[in-house]
């Protein structure tokens, strides 16, 4: 009874998605880049004033009004964080239970970094290594610019060393003519195990990497896994759902679960119900982290809904899959 | 006698069910917003207009022979004009002319096939996995499911919808990509789509569990006046690496371009269908120790420069004995 009840209760927190809410209204989406411009969906009993939204202690950047249902806002630029929504409504603010976060620093563009480890020793004599490749893709303007990475520690190479990776960008990718390659650095993959890296806000679209794990002793029967590099504006403050993961003993799952602040993930792995803390990262470009390996062994699949706190940091997370005795790892992701 | 014709009239009268005789105009444009006007008989004050499964934007009931109806955004092709009311409905053909309206965005699933048979006795099968992740139904139109009791899917009309008790399955799915298919999606239902695509060789499931196929949504396809860099290609004639470029609306020329060589220029197959992609492959790379970095682009010399193309692209690196897949694909 005990267990049907708290199942119950996860399925409904898992049923609140997409949209984060309170007794009355919704907003989606409920994250956006600490540049701000992010456009929001805000729905509940409006009435008939005229409304503006305020993000903590800014007011939108611009609102419009669908319906008596419907507000369309836009965020103002605002510091990593999470933030409480309030209403303005004609002359006074009305509180709600929404949260809005702000994710990132407000002149850079975010992305993660899953698997970012120096070599890892594995099962049946296996190595697995993690490479990561990149260029600078910039072809637009009439000069092309040197493409600054944060996150990446690199060797020092001055006395006394003047590196200071934490606030400094260390990799400055030249423009592609020839391949200026991130192998091209000494970079150090201190991941713990992810790592988060940074471009300039605008940068993005000039940024082109690859992420691959591969087994040093097996390099002969295949090339490895690619690791997708996620968007953290894509982590989601709500539920995502992984499918299809064997439950096979064939194969052993690891999720792992990334978040942009320490949190508390609650897990549904087929029918068990699990609470997962994650950790906060030892610095800014470190992701709160965890890992699950606690899946049930059978025949057949199972779908595993994950789910942060509600107004809590957004979280992100992905399976792999690697058979016992070949390592061959294959990803399961949420899209 | 007079009184039993005027009962039978009055059974008849009751258990009359609409009839539709025309639809003016016969087709509209795929934006939505058309007034159209329906005639025949039987229509009643509680009668709804709905195009296939899509309730038009309203509904006017002028008399028992006349309704107003205004349409919705719509997918183009031939769709039904329904009219539901409580004693019965009735349905009328109609059209939809024009491009895909902004209401909806694609979400690509890049290998979309029955199984393959490949080299050293494999058969590739692919695995496409789906749910709601909570809310209202998602619509999923071009996805087409397995005719074992109901058909549904694969019209613009009837589209299989998941709802957030149902779940997609692998064997529920007619695999008709050609060998890629693109879902139309609407664009307030997207984000609630969760979904998983996998290939994996039957002949080898105790060695792996084969490899997840990215699933590309729209809004991350590359505009035309970009290139796709695709890093990290590997020549060692040990694997065999297949590039698949794909668009939609109109076929371009991919021009591939390897560092040290002349490009090659490879034209696309045009798609036949609004839930074809259109389509290109290139498997000549070249062979040696090193490993490439592949750049991808479009060439489309007889259309103007302001038309952008949107595409995307991935390689496949498949080994060539163990018949085990990697997969590499634009980031971030």
């Amino acid at each position: 009874m005990r267990r049907t009840v708290l199942l119950a209760a996860l399925s409904l927190l898992f049923s609140f998605s997409l949209f984060a809410q309170s007794e009355q209204f919704k907003i989606s989406p409920a994250l956006g880049p600490s540049s701000g411009g992010t456009t929001v969906t805000i729905t509940g009993p409006f009435g008939s004033w005229p409304y503006d939204v305020v993000f903590g202690e800014d007011f939108s950047a611009s609102v419009r009004r669908v319906d008596e249902n419907t507000v369309v806002a836009v965020t103002p630029p605002h510091a990593a964080g999470i933030v409480n929504i309030r209403l303005f409504e004609y002359d006074v603010f009305i509180s709600t239970t929404l949260t809005f976060e702000y994710i990132g620093h407000p002149e850079r563009e975010q992305f993660l970094l899953p698997v970012f480890t120096e070599p890892v020793q594995g099962a049946h004599g296996s190595e697995f290594r993690t490479e990561l490749r990149g260029m600078n893709m910039d072809r637009s303007g009439p000069v092309l610019d040197v493409l600054d990475v944060w996150g990446l520690e690199i060797a020092c190479r001055y006395t006394p060393p003047v590196c200071n990776w934490l606030e400094e960008p260390m990799v400055f990718l030249e423009p592609t003519a020839t391949a200026a390659d991130l192998i091209d650095y000494n970079v150090f993959q201190t991941g713990t195990p992810g790592r988060f890296i940074e471009v300039p806000r605008g940068r993005a679209d000039d940024l082109s990497v690859s992420l691959r794990v591969y087994d040093t002793s097996r390099s002969s029967e295949n090339y490895g896994t690619e690791i997708p590099i996620v968007r953290t504006t894509d982590f989601h403050r709500g539920s995502f759902a992984l499918l299809g993961v064997p439950t096979d003993p064939r194969f052993r799952n690891t999720l792992r679960l990334y978040a942009t602040g320490p949190t508390t993930v609650h897990l549904l792995v087929g029918n068990d119900a699990h609470e997962i803390q994650l950790r906060a990262g030892e610095h800014h470009f470190d992701p709160a982290y965890a890992q699950f390996t606690t899946f049930p062994t059978g025949a057949g699949t199972i779908r595993v809904l994950a789910a942060g706190e509600e107004n809590g940091p957004a979280v992100w997370g992905f399976i792999t899959v690697t058979n016992n005795e070949t390592q061959h790892i294959t990803t399961i992701t949420p899209r | 006698m007079k009184k039993l014709l005027v009962a039978l009239f009055l059974s008849t009268a009751a258990f009359a069910n609409p009839q539709v005789t025309t639809v003016s105009p016969a087709s509209a444009t795929t934006s939505g917003g058309a007034e159209i006007t329906i005639t025949g008989a039987g229509f009643t004050a509680d009668a709804q207009v709905q195009f296939g499964s899509t309730p038009a934007t309203e509904t006017h009931f002028v008399n028992a022979t006349t309704l107003v109806a205004v349409t919705p955004a719509h997918l183009p092709g031939v769709s039904h004009v329904e009219v539901r009311q409580a004693d019965g409905n009735a349905f009328h053909t109609f059209a939809f002319v024009g491009p895909i309206p902004s209401t909806f965005e694609r979400v690509l699933l890049p290998t979309f096939t029955g199984p393959v048979n490949g080299a050293f006795g494999s058969v590739f099968e692919t695995e496409l996995r789906a749910k709601n992740g909570g809310g209202d139904p998602v619509h999923l139109y071009g996805l087409a499911l397995d005719c074992r009791v109901t058909c549904i899917g694969g019209s613009i009309d009837y589209p299989p919808v998941l709802t957030n008790d149902s779940d997609i399955k692998p064997h529920d799915v007619l695999y008709t990509g050609t060998p890629a298919q693109f879902l139309m999606v609407p664009k307030s239902e997207v984000d609630r789509l969760s979904a998983n695509l996998r290939v994996f060789d039957t002949t080898r499931t105790d060695a792996n569990f084969g490899t997840e196929i990215p699933i590309v949504r729209q809004r991350d396809f590359f505009d035309q006046r970009d290139s796709i860099t695709l890093l990290g290609v590997p020549t060692d004639p040990q694997f065999r690496n297949t590039l698949r470029v794909y668009s939609y609306d109109v076929a371009s020329q991919v021009v591939i371009t390897l560092e040290g060589h002349e490009p090659w220029i490879v034209p696309m197959q045009g798609a036949r269908n609004i839930f074809e992609p259109a389509y290109a492959v290139f498997t000549d790379f070249p062979t040696g120790v090193d490993v490439v970095d592949v750049n991808v682009s479009l060439f489309q010399p007889n259309i103007s420069a302001d038309i952008r193309q949107p595409f995307w692209a991935f390689v496949t690196v498949t080994n060539n004995e163990t018949q085990l897949i990697s997969t590499i694909s634009p980031q971030p």
